[in-house]
């Protein structure tokens, strides 16, 4: 059976239409939460810009019941329009995303390769010499890289590499340099634990039966280990890339405040701290979308991995 | 073959209990299967490292800021900025000062080499950027012109002595004054109970959720773990953030704020385990005599779960640590003059240039604090699970 | 005689875990000649799995083979790298393994499982080792062959996923098959259809087989020879037919006791009473002494492996290892027991 076989179109309907239902969930609970800040931002008698105020009007109807302004909002949701600013006239949350959504997609990107081809490696060549010093020392490093938070960790190697030594530019994306350090800093946890979880994953499918067999038909050790070994224990390493890829995304929030980057991280916590209602929710939802998007990329990558699973069967 | 012929009370039957023949089995087999997870994880060096390093940590966070003759909150702009180690230039028998070369400052070395007193100039000269101090009839001047300021005593220039430690403030204090090391225990109170809130609140929340949906199974159970799926979706995180702006910063806040989401995995590991235990005899024993759910739930469910959920328990801690610390530094978490680490890690990066070692205080905290609460997690997953322990 | 195609001398084989160290194998001898069917029989954890694989030094993490020999052919298999085994190993010595659900990969087909091994050992083009995978398909009488080569494990039964095991072993034509209780996870009719194969290849190709099994019955059925594990020693060892009509080892008794026609091959072995020892500290005499209805004080000596010069109750190529068969037991006891 090839992979299309094992996942027909209804699955993947389904599975669309299990992630709209999600979305709306989200959209709801996060059109209700910003509803319930104490004082409402959505109160029509609070002091806004003329222009903002026109705009929201035009947008939700700020003097209409919640539930139009909540249904206008869906509506322009489902058209791609995530409303208009609370806090800066003119401008749309549509543009805020698009004008960070460069920045974090690269940072992010790097981070996920650094986390796969950094910590996979890493991971192999502490499996293959269990016990002796270099997976000793792997493993001392990812524990840290665990425990660091990843503001630690940005924090100290800015002062190390960018105020001390000077090797790397303290803010901005203007040079190759500059993206040293926030990456690292992104990536250092997931990098850390997925050096551990291939480790351990490698050695736990060393040890099952199969392997065995692949030793008795005389293939050499390293056959063994890379042929049939390494894939299988990628699935569970396959099953973290999905929490991996959101949490890059709120660990780009802090990365991007440290390092000054103008990435969407930036924007939201800047729109928390500025109280920017509509953008809040809006980079909420954007970020919600994009996070489904992805588990369902890894559940396809899955599927090409373990030839095992078939989503078609599934109840 | 070459052995002797045995004597004839050889061949007579064998009368002991034959089973008395077999040297009975080690005796770690026959010890109860707590007792075998403790000696396990009393075992592991960096589970027991990090226990005495948490134990430690309580004590500091419970009785260090009572023992402290600061308060976290108590400014004193005077002392701003103190280093925790310095070196001093003595000005006659008597005096010593610390320059502060970032503020330009003088200090005087009180007794116990503490530094606790500013010395105000008694002349400033802006244009040619010298400050000078009139100190047991000496002319002092620093010459801020020079990169790095230069000081001189009677017109020589004056050599600092050795490194000493300040008595007065052992981690020094930050830019508004306050004593480091209060604000550190005092961090270390605010994480270890936001840890604890949060760990309550995810036990009750996820054992009921869990332990309801597990129990009742069927469509109920369908559903509440559809739910839980979708909640799943997004990062807690992002939860946490928005509802840190529902609830406006704060220490209540946050500790709202992550007792109500991170219940989910603790649902999930809850309702895992009584779907295994749920096919087991005693169960459906204690069902049929006549026991109701809540009470199969804690009487029967509960204590055999109860490895894994210890378990959970323990890798929750640090990410309600973290997550504390992380919200606190982006400016979402306790509100000043409140210390967290992460506010005081926040305050250290403000003055990242000039005073490069106060964040090492807040960082090292945090990082030994969470590479304790792992390993113990660790340590007890092994020792909870002995076909991994090798 | 011919020199035999495998000749092990006191095989000891520990495995060293954190709860101590299993003795699991301790000091077997073996002998197998071209075309022999050997059954390997004894309760679960008698060493009959540790045994055959400490052969080819296929052991799992933590075993150790601390002495002995094992000549395959003139040469002493233990002494060889781990490079000069893998010439071996599934070329001239092929392996099927206990567990036919967990021993293929799940995430290859069964056809390139099969070619890797003919890739291995033979300079051939990949489309003949396709080729050739697919006639040993059919060898092990897997239906549609062609179509099935291309199918992942879980696609096929356990019966089915046996058969394939069986053509990888196969594939290199070996001159010595370990069939590691190749039947006991499948139900009966398959179990007799694998068995019936296994007989028919030897017979075919003339390869040796080391044949593990719990199960007396398939010993009776299939195999020429058969040694009685237990406590990781031969207990007994005898041409099949003798084991059935004169077995001398109380063990040996015990286990066939139980079975009350022995050509029945659903029965399996569990009956004696008393359990296995723990192989982290057996017995310092007879591990069977817990147990046995005819213990003796002496019996709290390891006795000898006895032969047919010993005692005349022994037949040609019969051997047991128990004081009953020592030539100054009493002869009133042999009369009690025999
Ligand atoms: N990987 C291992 N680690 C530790 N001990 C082991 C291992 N494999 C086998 N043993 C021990 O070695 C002894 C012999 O085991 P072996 O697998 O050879 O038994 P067996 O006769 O094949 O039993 P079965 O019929 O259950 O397959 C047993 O006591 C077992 O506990
Ligand atoms: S040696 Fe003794 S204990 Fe062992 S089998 Fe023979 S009679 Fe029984
Ligand atoms: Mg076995």
């Amino acid at each position: 059976m090839n992979s299309a076989s094992r996942m027909p179109l209804a699955w993947l309907g389904q599975r669309v239409l299990m992630m709209l239902v999600t979305l709306l969930a989200v959209i709801t609970l996060t059109f209700a939460l910003m509803h319930a800040v104490p004082g409402g931002p959505f109160v029509s008698e609070k002091m806004l810009a003329p222009e903002i105020e026109a705009a929201l009007n035009a947008k939700f109807g700020l003097d209409q019941p919640v539930w139009r302004q909540y249904l206008s909002y869906l509506w322009g949701v489902l058209q791609f329009d995530l409303g208009p600013s609370f806090k800066y006239p003119g401008v749309s949350v549509n543009s805020m995303i698009a004008e960070g959504l460069a920045v974090t997609a690269q940072t992010g990107l790097l981070a996920i390769i650094c986390v796969v081809a950094l910590g996979v490696p890493t991971g192999i060549v502490a499996a293959l010499n269990r016990g002796r010093w270099p997976d000793t020392l792997a493993m001392f490093v990812a524990s840290l890289g665990i425990a660091v938070p990843s503001y630690v960790i940005a924090t100290v190697s800015l002062y190390v590499f960018a105020l001390r030594l000077g090797w790397t530019p303290a803010f901005g994306l203007d040079d190759w340099r500059g993206y040293i350090l926030p990456v690292f800093a992104l990536s250092g946890f997931w990098m850390s634990f997925v050096a551990r979880l291939t480790r351990s994953s490698l050695l736990e499918t060393m040890e099952l039966d199969y392997i065995m067999t692949a030793r008795a038909k005389g293939l050499p050790a390293r056959t063994v280990m890379l042929r049939h070994g390494l894939r299988n224990s990628m699935i569970p390493v396959v099953t973290v890339l999905g929490p991996v890829v959101a949490n890059l995304l709120t660990g780009s929030f802090v990365i991007e405040q440290i390092f000054a980057l103008p990435g969407i991280g930036r924007h939201f916590v800047l729109s928390i701290t500025n109280r920017d209602y509509t953008a809040i929710m809006g980079i909420t939802i954007f970020y919600a979308a994009f996070l489904m998007l992805m588990i369902l990329i890894v559940d396809l990558l899955y599927l090409w991995l373990d030839p095992r699973i078939s989503y078609g069967d599934r109840k | 073959m070459t052995r002797a012929a045995p004597s004839p009370e050889m061949w007579q039957p064998l009368a002991t209990n034959p089973s008395a023949l077999a040297e009975g089995p080690p005796p770690q087999a026959t010890r109860g299967f707590w007792a075998g997870v403790r000696s396990r994880l009393f075992r592991h060096r960096p589970a027991m490292a990090g226990l005495v390093f948490i134990i430690f940590l309580v004590l500091a966070a419970v009785f260090g800021p009572m023992a402290s003759p600061y308060s976290y909150f108590e400014q004193n702009l005077e002392l701003s900025n103190l280093p925790p180690a310095y070196r001093a230039y003595t000005v006659d028998a008597d005096t010593q000062v610390f320059v502060n070369r970032s503020n330009l400052s003088l200090y005087r070395v009180d007794d116990q080499g503490g530094l606790s007193a500013l010395l105000r100039p008694d002349g400033r000269d802006m244009i040619s950027r010298q400050s000078t101090w009139q100190i047991g009839g000496k002319d002092v001047v620093l010459d801020y012109a020079q990169r790095p300021p230069v000081l001189t005593i009677d017109g020589e220039v004056a050599q600092s002595g050795g490194l000493s430690l300040n008595t007065r403030n052992p981690f020094g204090t930050d830019q508004l004054g306050r004593d480091v090391l209060v604000r550190q225990m005092y961090g270390a109170r605010i994480s270890l109970l936001v840890a604890a809130a949060a760990v309550l609140t995810n036990f009750v929340i996820g054992v009921i959720y869990g332990g309801i949906s597990g129990l009742l199974g069927g469509r109920v159970d369908a559903v509440m773990m559809r739910f839980v799926e979708i909640v799943a979706t997004i990062p807690l995180t992002l939860y946490v953030i928005l509802m840190m702006v529902v609830l406006q910063s704060g220490l209540l806040s946050v500790v709202l704020a992550i007792g109500t989401v991170y219940w989910v995995d603790m649902a999930r590991v809850v309702r895992g385990q009584i779907l295994t235990l749920k096919g087991q005899d005693y169960v459906a024993a204690a069902r049929t005599m006549g026991a109701s759910t809540s009470r199969i739930l804690f009487k029967h469910l509960l204590p055999n779960a109860f490895g894994p959920i210890l378990v959970t328990l323990t890798m929750l801690i640090p990410s309600a640590i973290f997550i504390e610390s992380f919200m606190s530094f982006i400016g979402l978490g306790v509100t000043p003059p409140q210390a967290s680490w992460g506010t005081l890690t926040s305050e250290a990066v403000e003055t990242l240039r000039a005073y490069p070692y106060q964040l090492l205080f807040p960082a090292v905290a945090i990082s030994l604090t969470m590479l304790a609460f792992n390993f113990l997690g660790d340590g007890l997953r092994d020792a909870l699970d002995p076909r991994l322990s090798s | 005689m011919t020199a035999p195609l495998l000749s092990l001398r006191d095989l000891r084989t520990e495995y060293r875990t954190d709860r101590g160290t299993v003795q699991a194998v301790r000091g077997v001898d073996l002998t197998l000649h071209r075309g022999e069917i050997l059954g390997l029989v004894g309760e679960s954890g008698s060493g009959k799995s540790v045994t055959c694989m400490s052969i080819l030094k296929l052991l799992k993490r933590g075993g150790h083979i601390t002495s002995g020999t094992a000549v395959y052919d003139g040469t002493d298999l233990l002494k060889l790298s781990e490079a000069q085994l893998s010439r071996v190993r599934g070329d001239k010595i092929g392996v099927v393994f206990q567990d036919p659900m967990s021993a293929l990969n799940p995430t290859m087909t069964v056809g390139r499982q099969i070619e890797e091994v003919l890739l291995q050992h033979r300079k051939i083009s990949k489309k003949a080792a396709r080729a050739r995978a697919i006639e040993l398909f059919k060898l092990v009488r897997i239906p549609s062959a062609e179509t099935r080569i291309d199918n992942y494990p879980h696609e096929f039964s356990g019966g089915m996923r046996q058969r394939v095991m069986i053509a990888i072993a196969l594939a290199c034509d070996p001159d010595l098959l370990i069939a590691d209780e190749p039947t006991t996870a499948l139900d009966v009719t398959i179990q007799r259809q694998i068995l019936a194969l296994l007989k028919e290849l030897r017979d075919r190709l003339g390869m040796a087989i080391i044949l593990v099994t719990h199960d007396l019955g398939v010993i009776a059925e299939t195999a020429d020879r058969v040694m009685v594990l237990y406590g990781g020693q031969v207990m007994e060892q005898a041409r099949v037919t003798d084991l059935f009509e004169a077995p001398q080892h109380p063990y040996t008794r015990g286990l066939l006791a139980a079975i009350p026609d022995p050509r029945r091959s659903d029965s399996a072995l569990s009956p004696v009473p008393g359990s296995p020892p723990d192989m982290r500290a057996p017995p310092s005499g007879c591990p069977f002494a817990p147990r046995c209805p005819n213990a003796m004080a002496i019996c709290l000596t390891p006795p000898d492996l006895y032969g047919a010069g010993d005692t005349p109750r022994l037949r040609p190529a019969q051997y047991t290892r128990c004081w009953l068969a020592d030539p100054a037991a009493p002869a009133d006891l042999m009369e009690a027991t025999g």
